[in-house]
């Protein structure tokens, strides 16, 4: 290394900060990549100080992996440090999606620039670049999908080239800030993988390439998680054989198996620790992979219709309609099931109401007000009738609400309109005429058979 | 003294210009951001850390890293909404900028007031897009995303630099360098300053000197 003459202890120094900073370099990246939400409270002085004055919480674990990457070293020319990130599936395949550098150049800092602080201050700023960087690559958002089940990711900590040939098709690779010293110059860059490879079951295993479950894609859309989607590709297989050669290297650092609920993870703070674990314990990891659209949404979703809410006056329609073809003894069956059923529900949402009004429950039309909640009989919609505060009881004053109940229900059938109520109560009246003439008719009855009777063979 | 002038450029739906906002000036704030000092001495201090958190953005596919503290915040979102309110107005025009400026001051003679001399200043040109629909809108929130995402790496790149930053001071004149009215952080002196204007609307210098030119070239 060049430069302009450093004394012994500003060389130290020097190195000591150098070392340091390589060690909480290793430490956001990592603990960017657990798949949790950061939070560090700010502290004053009083409160104890940390190294470049960041709450940046040491993970024990992951100390001692750099301690071994390291291997008593600091990054030098021609050795940079590097931290790769890898995903891996249930299968143990690997996938490198990030590498991490720090690299250091021969131009130095001529100016009379202090250790202490300057160059402290400037490690300060590099170390927060990095923190804001490590949340806007790919590999952040996959790391909150991680699970036992689909996918963890690891890491790798050593003193080398980088091989950014493993990042497949189309790396990226950016340079976050560098920081010169009176000696050398600390340049801090990252690349990243922007396509997913996935091999083909054809191919023979010896050639040893990724294999993912067919399960691994999420089945529902979410938009949110589903970025670069068409960045689709297939494989190289440089990214296998990267990961192979540091299968033995890479340390499983969240998402373990259940069955292993000592996770080499162990945070200086208690706290944090046990935020870990409960994510880790999360059920909801089935994931989808990197950069591969999940289902996509079908364009009409995200269609609104015209006039809001149209659909459901359409639907109940439709709904009543089929429902007047049904059978009266079924639809009572059904009410009694139905309200057995959802008796919390109706107790809960219409308490006060004698009728029921409040608790629209799945009955086959027998309650034309409440047929709406079941535009789809397995939906868990229950709606509730509004009851205004300070509203009257009277009519005059729900005059939107009849309004409403009149579109939702269906048009009275003519031929249920046309019925004559007296009809009905004549045909009571006719049947007990005819009971009162029962004798006559079996008068009847019997003069025919005895009119019949002569004629038989008898 | 000249200062360093960068200047950012987002095109962004209304609703998201918030959210885009504050996450290029909270960025900013964190790199600019000291520990609270606590001073032994004059010129002897020790410096508290500075926590800091992760934010999800509703409405853009993105999350940044703050400085933990509210104060900082409130702070912030108070100087950044009056920005927000005016390029969403029903009446406004679709472009605007707002400016992060970060400043030292400099004790005036009598009777001179103080005098703030910007050391950093950070704008942002702000366009405002509307979408049609829902489709494009899922679009647009990645997209927003991506551009934040360069948007920051050049802010980190530059960060790094070190062109100018104000050198730590003694306890007498903190107050010239550093904000020290947050409990918990130690921001360097910071303002935010906008304008909302109509694209296309050359303002009285640029017609001025196109003038000149207009001039020379008979």
């Amino acid at each position: 290394m060049s430069g302009r003459h450093l004394s012994s202890e500003d060389r130290r120094e020097l190195a000591r900060l150098t070392k340091i900073l390589t060690q909480k370099i290793v430490q956001v990246v990592v603990q960017s990549r657990l798949g949790e939400k950061a939070l560090t409270k700010s502290k004053t002085p009083a409160q104890g100080s940390d190294w470049f004055n960041l709450g940046i919480e040491d993970i024990a674990e992951i100390q001692q992996e750099t301690k071994r990457g390291l291997g008593g070293h600091l990054p030098d020319v021609g050795k940079p440090l590097v931290v790769e990130i890898l995903l891996r599936t249930p299968e143990s395949d690997n996938l490198v999606l990030e590498l991490w550098t720090l690299t250091i150049v021969e131009t130095a800092d001529t100016s009379p620039a202090r250790i202490n602080p300057t160059i402290y201050n400037r490690m300060t700023v590099l170390l927060k670049s990095l923190l804001a960087v490590t949340r806007i690559t790919p590999a952040y958002k996959l790391s909150f999908r991680q699970g036992s089940d689909s996918f963890v990711i690891c890491y790798r900590v050593y003193l080398g080239d980088p091989n950014y040939e493993c990042l497949g098709d189309n790396p990226v690779t950016a340079r976050l800030g560098q920081v010169t010293t009176p000696e050398s110059t600390l340049v801090l860059n990252v690349g990243y993988r922007t396509q997913i490879t996935l091999s083909p079951p054809s191919r023979p295993p010896s050639h040893d390439t990724i294999m993912l479950k067919s399960d691994h894609f999420k089945t529902e859309p979410s938009p949110r998680h589903c970025r670069r989607g068409p960045d689709r590709a297939t494989d190289s297989s440089e990214a296998t054989q990267a990961s192979d050669d540091s299968q033995d290297a890479a340390r499983l650092f969240t998402a373990s198996p259940p069955d292993q609920p000592s996770t080499p993870r162990s945070r200086t703070n208690s706290e944090s620790s046990g935020r870990g674990y409960v994510q880790q314990q999360q059920p909801e990891r089935k994931l989808s992979v990197a950069f591969v659209d999940a289902k996509p949404p079908k364009p009409d979703d995200f269609f609104m219709p015209d006039i809001p809410f149209s659909n459901l006056l359409a639907s109940t329609i439709d709904l009543q309609e089929k429902k007047c073809d049904k059978v009266e003894g079924a639809a009572t069956n059904a009410m009694q099931e139905n309200t057995q059923e959802r008796g919390a529900t109706a107790a809960a949402g219409g308490g006060d109401g004698g009728d029921n009004k409040g608790a629209m429950i799945g009955s086959d039309g027998s309650h034309k007000s409440n047929a709406s909640a079941q535009l789809k009989d397995d939906t868990d919609f229950v709606m509730v009738e509004l009851k205004t505060p300070f509203a009257g009881t009277s009519e005059s004053g729900s005059h939107l609400g009849t309004f409403y109940r009149e579109c939702q229900s269906a048009p009275p059938l003519r031929m249920f309109a046309d019925t004559p109520e007296d009809q009905i109560s004549d045909l009571t009246e006719q049947l007990l005429t005819f009971e009162g003439y029962v004798d006559e008719y079996d008068e009847l009855v019997r003069s025919l058979n005895s009119d019949n009777s002569p004629s038989t063979p008898d | 003294m000249n200062a360093n002038t960068q200047v950012l450029e987002l095109n962004v739906e209304g609703r998201q210009v918030d959210e885009a906002v504050l996450s290029v000036f909270h960025t900013l704030l964190f790199h600019r951001s000291t520990g609270k000092f606590h001073y032994k001495n004059d010129d002897t201090y020790a410096v508290g850390t500075i926590g800091f958190q992760d934010v999800d953005c509703d409405f853009i596919d993105f999350t940044y890293v703050r400085c933990s503290s509210d104060q900082l915040d409130k702070s912030i979102k108070r100087e950044v909404s009056g920005f927000c309110e005016a390029i969403r107005a029903p009446d406004a025009p679709p472009t605007g900028q707002v400016a992060l400026e970060f400043y030292q001051r400099k004790r005036g003679r009598w009777p001179f007031p103080n005098e703030s001399i910007p050391w950093e200043v950070w704008t942002l040109r702000v366009n405002v897009v509307s979408l049609n629909n829902e489709h494009e809108r899922q679009i647009w929130r990645e997209k927003v995303g991506e551009s934040l995402g360069e948007n920051l790496l050049h802010i980190t790149d530059t960060l790094n630099k070190h062109d100018y930053i104000p050198s730590p001071p003694n306890q007498a004149e903190i107050d010239l360098i550093y904000d020290t009215a947050f409990k918990d952080v130690q921001p360097f002196l910071f303002k935010v300053n906008y304008s909302v204007s109509a694209p296309g609307n050359p303002s009285a210098t640029t017609t001025f000197k196109k003038l000149i030119r207009d001039t020379l070239s008979l």
